[in-house]
C-alpha cells in the first residue's frame, strides 16, 4: 500500500515535468519561428535600400556618360543595375510648376554633339520646325525667341478673360491642342522655324507651361531610366529627367 | 386959376408916376423891372433885374463854384480810375479868356484863385481833356450833386461848357457850388479770347517738357474797335525783351487762328497771350500792357479771361532707353521725355530717334511700383505695343542670391587671382574685396564672379575703360557694386549687381549686352536729356556664348518602384 502510493506521486511529478518542458519548448519553437521570420524581413529591406541606391547610383553615372550598366562595385558587385537614356523625342513638353517670375528655356535647336556630349554653345540645326502651341494656367506668359540670327522677338500672352499685361495678346480658352488637358489657356505661335530657343516667363502667378507642337519638339534634355535588382530579387526602377541649361529670368531680363 | 392948378397936379403927379414907375427908369439889381429897364449887367428876369448869370441871387453877385472830376477807362468790364485815364490832362478856360488852368490829378479841381471857394461864378468854362490814344472819350456833368452820374448816359465828347446858372441852382441846397464833370475812356480795342495751349495735340497743359512743340490757338472778334490783325506771342514771364515768339496775322474777319509751332528750347516760366488790333489803331493784349494805344483785353468776360496764360517749362528728367529687352523696374517706372528724342549718340548705330522706353523688338516693362509714362499730353509709351504692367510688387530673383552657392556644388569653377589667368570659356572666382578693371577682358567667353577675400559675400567691381569689352567675346560680371567710372560711357557684357549699380560719366553709359541690378540705378543728368541717359542695348549672343556658365539645369525625378 505504500509502495503504491509513492509510484503515484512519482507519476504525478513526471508528468507536471513533461508538461513544464513541452511548453517551455513551445515557447523556445515560437521565438525561433519569428527571429527567422524578422531576419528575412530585415534583410529583404536591407536589399531594397541597397537597390534603391543602386538604381540611383546608376542614374548619376548615365548622366555622365549615356546608357550605362553598374557592376562589380564594392557592395553592388552582386546587383544588377542599368541606366537606359532616352533620347527619344516627342510632339509634347510639360515643364515643372514655374513660380512667379521664373522662366523655362525650350530648345527648339539642337545643340552640337547632341544628345551625347551636347556642346550648348553650338546651338544650331536641326530645328523645329511646325506651329506650337503654348499652354498654361492662371498666369501670363512673356515668350521670347531667339532665333538662329541671334536676333529676339517677344510675345506677351494673357490668359483668356485676363489683363495681367496692358496691351497683351490674349491666349485662347481651353486646352485644345494642349500636351494634357489640365491646361486652361493655349496660344498658337505659328510657323517656327530656325529658332535657336524659346524662353517662356511666367508672369503675375504660377503655371506649368505646356508645350505642343504639330512635329516633335527638339530634345529637351536627358530621361534617364534605371533599374536595379538584388541578388534576392528586389528591384526599384526610377526615372530622371534633367534639363538642358536653363537660363533664369534673374539674369536674363533687364532689372534695374 | 383952376385950369392950372389943375395942371399943376397933373405934372406933379405925372412926374411922381414918371419918377416911380418902372418905364422910363434904370433899375437896380432886384427891382421891379420891366424888360430893358435894368441897369447894365443885369436883366430883367421875372418882374426883377436879376443877374442873368446867376439869376436866382437877389444882390446879383454869382457865387463862384467848383469844377471838379473823375477820369475812367473802360477796362476789365467796369469804369476804372487807372491809368492812362487818371492822368488825362483837364484844362478849363474862361469864356473870356482871362482865366485858364488845368489839372492831371485825379479826382482834379479847379478852385479858382484863393480864398473863393471856386472859380467866378458869372463866367462859363470850357472845360476839356485829352485821351489816350486809341480811346473814344464821353463825360458827364453833373451840378451841385455828384451822384447825378449815375442816372444819366454819358455823353460823347472830350470837351463841355459849364453852365453857370446851373451851378449857382441846380440841385444847389446849401454850402458850395460846384460842377462835377466826369470823363469815360473806352479803348477802341478789337477781341481776343479763349487763349489755348496745345503740346503734341493735347490742350489745356501749363507745365510741359523743354524741347516740346506748342502751339497756340485764340479766337479774335471786333469789339469797341473793329479787328484789323491779330497776334500770339510767347514772352519772358517779367514781360522783357526779346520775346521767344511773336505772331502776327492781317485779319478782319476774326475767328479762330492758330500760331505756328514753337519749341521751347530753356527752361522757365514764360507769359502767353494774345493780341488784336483794331482799325482805330488800338491794341489789346492779354498781358505786357504797356503804354497807350495797348490796352488789357476784354476777352471772353469782359475783365481779360482767356486772353493770357503761364507756361512753366522744365528740363526733362534723364531716362532709359532699351533695345530688344524687357524690363523689370524696380520702384516706380517714372519717366518725362521730351517730344523730339535724339540717339544716345548721333553716331550710335544701335540707337534710332523712335520715342520709346523699348524700341526693335520690344518685351514687357514691369514696374514694381507705379507707372507713370510722363506728361499726360505726351506720356511715353514702351515700345510700339506698348506692353507693361505697372504696381506688379516684388519680382521674385530668389535665384541670383542662391546662384554662388548653386555654381560651387554643381559646376565646374576655376578661382583665380588675376583675370589674365582666364584663358579656356568657363566660369572664373576671383577673390578680392574690389576689382578693378581698366584693360579689356582675355578672349574667352565667360563668367566671373567677384568674391570678397572672406568669401562672406560678392566683391565690388570698377569698370575704368571705355569701350570696355568690345572683343567679341562675351562676358558676364557678378558683383556687390558695381561702378563704371566717368571716363567709361560704353561697356560690353552682362552685368549683375546684387546691390547697387552706378554710372558716373555725364554724358550717359550704353551696355551692349544686359544689366541686371537688385536695386535702382540712379540716372546721371546729360548736358542734353533729349538723350537717353541709359541705353540697354540687349544682346542674346552673350546668353547664348555663356549657356553652359550662365544657367542651371532642372530636374524631375520619380521612384516608379
Amino acid at each position: 500500500m505504500t509502495g503504491s502510493k509513492f509510484n503515484n506521486q512519482k507519476g504525478q511529478v513526471l508528468l507536471i515535468t513533461v508538461m513544464i518542458l513541452a511548453t517551455i519548448l513551445s515557447i523556445v519553437i515560437a521565438t525561433s519561428f519569428s527571429s527567422m521570420t524578422e531576419t528575412q524581413l530585415t534583410k529583404l529591406e536591407e536589399e531594397e535600400r541597397k537597390a534603391f541606391a543602386a538604381a540611383e547610383a546608376v542614374t548619376e553615372k548615365a548622366l555622365k556618360e549615356g546608357s550605362t550598366t553598374l557592376s562589380g562595385i564594392g557592395e553592388f558587385s552582386n546587383y544588377q543595375a542599368s541606366a537606359t537614356v532616352d533620347t527619344t523625342t516627342s510632339r509634347n513638353f510639360i515643364t515643372p510648376l514655374l513660380q512667379k517670375d521664373e522662366q523655362y528655356t525650350l530648345y527648339l535647336s539642337t545643340p552640337q554633339g547632341a544628345p551625347d556630349n551636347p556642346n550648348f554653345q553650338q546651338l544650331g540645326s536641326p530645328y523645329f520646325s511646325g506651329n506650337l502651341y503654348i499652354c498654361f494656367n492662371n498666369a501670363a506668359l512673356e515668350l521670347t525667341l531667339i532665333k538662329s540670327d541671334n536676333t529676339v522677338s517677344h510675345y506677351a500672352v494673357n490668359p483668356s478673360g485676363s489683363t495681367i499685361i496692358q496691351n497683351a495678346l490674349s491666349a485662347n480658352s481651353g486646352a485644345t491642342n494642349c500636351p494634357d488637358t489640365s491646361f486652361n489657356n493655349n496660344y498658337l505661335l505659328s510657323s517656327v522655324s530656325n529658332t535657336k530657343l524659346l524662353l517662356v516667363r511666367v508672369i503675375g502667378g504660377s503655371s506649368k507651361v505646356g508645350f505642343h507642337g504639330t512635329t516633335d519638339l527638339r530634345l529637351q534634355g536627358k530621361t534617364i531610366y534605371s533599374k536595379a535588382t538584388s541578388p534576392g530579387g528586389a528591384t526599384k526602377k526610377i526615372v530622371l529627367f534633367q534639363s538642358y541649361p536653363q537660363i533664369p529670368s534673374d539674369f536674363f531680363v533687364t532689372s534695374f | 386959376m383952376r385950369k392950372k392948378i389943375l395942371v399943376f397936379f397933373a405934372t406933379f403927379f405925372f412926374l411922381f408916376y414918371i419918377k416911380n414907375s418902372v418905364y422910363g427908369q434904370q433899375h437896380q439889381c432886384n427891382e421891379r423891372c420891366d424888360p430893358g429897364s435894368c441897369v447894365a449887367g443885369l436883366k430883367c428876369i421875372g418882374g426883377r433885374c436879376r443877374n442873368e448869370r446867376c439869376t436866382t441871387q437877389r444882390d446879383c453877385g454869382c457865387e463862384p463854384y467848383r469844377i471838379q472830376g473823375r477820369k475812367f477807362i473802360w477796362q476789365a468790364n467796369t469804369w476804372q480810375e487807372i491809368e492812362p485815364a487818371i492822368s488825362q490832362n483837364v484844362t478849363i478856360q474862361r469864356e473870356d479868356d482871362q482865366y485858364n488852368a488845368s489839372s492831371i490829378e485825379n479826382p482834379y479841381f479847379f478852385q479858382g484863385p484863393p480864398p473863393t471857394p471856386g472859380v467866378a461864378g458869372s463866367f462859363r468854362y470850357r472845360v476839356s481833356v485829352t485821351n489816350p490814344p486809341g480811346t473814344s472819350v464821353a463825360y458827364t456833368i453833373c451840378y451841385n450833386n455828384w451822384q447825378c452820374y449815375a442816372t444819366i448816359t454819358p455823353t460823347p465828347g472830350n470837351s463841355v461848357t459849364t453852365n453857370t446858372n446851373d451851378a449857382d441852382s441846380r440841385n444847389y441846397v446849401d454850402g458850395d457850388h460846384y460842377v462835377s464833370i466826369r470823363w469815360y475812356f473806352t479803348p477802341l480795342i478789337a477781341n481776343c479770347s479763349d487763349l489755348r495751349v496745345r503740346v503734341n495735340n493735347q490742350l489745356g497743359q501749363t507745365t510741359i517738357l523743354k524741347g516740346d512743340q506748342v502751339t497756340l490757338l485764340a479766337n479774335f472778334s471786333s469789339g469797341n474797335g473793329t479787328l484789323n490783325k491779330i497776334g500770339l506771342a510767347i514772352v519772358p514771364n517779367n514781360c522783357s525783351d526779346p520775346w521767344l515768339y511773336d505772331y502776327q496775322v492781317d485779319s478782319s474777319t476774326g475767328g479762330e487762328y492758330q500760331s505756328g509751332q514753337f519749341i521751347f528750347d530753356q527752361a522757365g516760366t514764360y507769359k502767353v497771350f494774345c493780341r488784336a488790333w483794331s482799325q482805330e489803331g488800338a491794341e489789346c493784349r492779354g498781358s505786357c500792357v504797356n503804354n497807350p494805344p495797348q490796352y488789357k483785353c476784354a476777352g471772353s468776360d469782359g475783365s481779360g479771361a482767356g486772353t493770357y496764360t503761364e507756361i512753366t517749362v522744365e528740363n526733362p528728367d534723364p531716362w532709359y532707353k532699351l533695345k530688344n529687352a524687357s524690363l523689370n523696374k524696380i520702384g516706380d517706372h517714372k519717366i518725362s521725355v521730351v517730344q523730339n528724342v535724339k540717339k544716345f549718340s548721333d553716331n550710335d548705330p544701335d540707337d534710332t530717334l523712335e520715342r520709346y522706353v523699348i524700341i526693335n523688338n520690344a518685351g514687357v516693362l514691369l514696374a514694381a511700383n507705379s507707372y507713370n509714362p510722363g506728361p499726360y499730353y505726351n506720356p511715353i509709351n514702351v515700345s510700339n505695343i506698348n506692353q507693361y504692367q505697372g504696381n506688379y510688387g516684388f519680382f521674385n530673383k530668389s535665384f541670383l542670391s542662391a546662384y554662388y552657392q548653386y555654381i560651387t556644388s554643381r559646376k565646374l569653377v576655376r578661382e583665380i587671382s588675376n583675370i589674365t589667368q582666364i584663358t579656356v570659356d568657363g566660369l572664373f572666382l576671383m577673390k578680392t574685396n574690389s576689382l578693378t578693371l581698366n584693360v579689356n577682358p582675355p578672349n574667352y567667353n565667360f563668367v566671373l564672379l567677384i568674391r570678397k577675400l572672406d568669401n562672406s559675400d560678392y566683391g565690388d567691381l570698377t569698370i575704368d575703360l571705355n569701350n570696355f569689352g568690345n572683343t567679341g567675346k562675351s562676358y558676364a560680371f557678378i558683383a556687390k557694386n558695381i561702378i563704371i567710372n566717368s571716363g567709361t560711357q560704353t561697356i560690353n557684357g552682362i552685368f549683375i549687381s546684387t546691390n547697387n549699380f552706378s554710372y558716373q560719366n555725364l554724358e550717359g553709359l550704353k551696355i551692349n549686352g544686359n544689366l541686371i541690378s537688385l536695386n535702382q540705378v540712379p540716372l546721371n543728368n546729360r548736358s542734353d536729356n533729349s538723350r537717353p541717359s541709359l541705353f540697354i542695348n540687349f544682346n542674346p549672343r552673350i546668353y547664348l556664348d555663356l549657356l553652359p556658365f550662365l544657367s542651371i539645369s532642372k530636374y524631375d525625378w520619380q521612384q516608379v518602384q
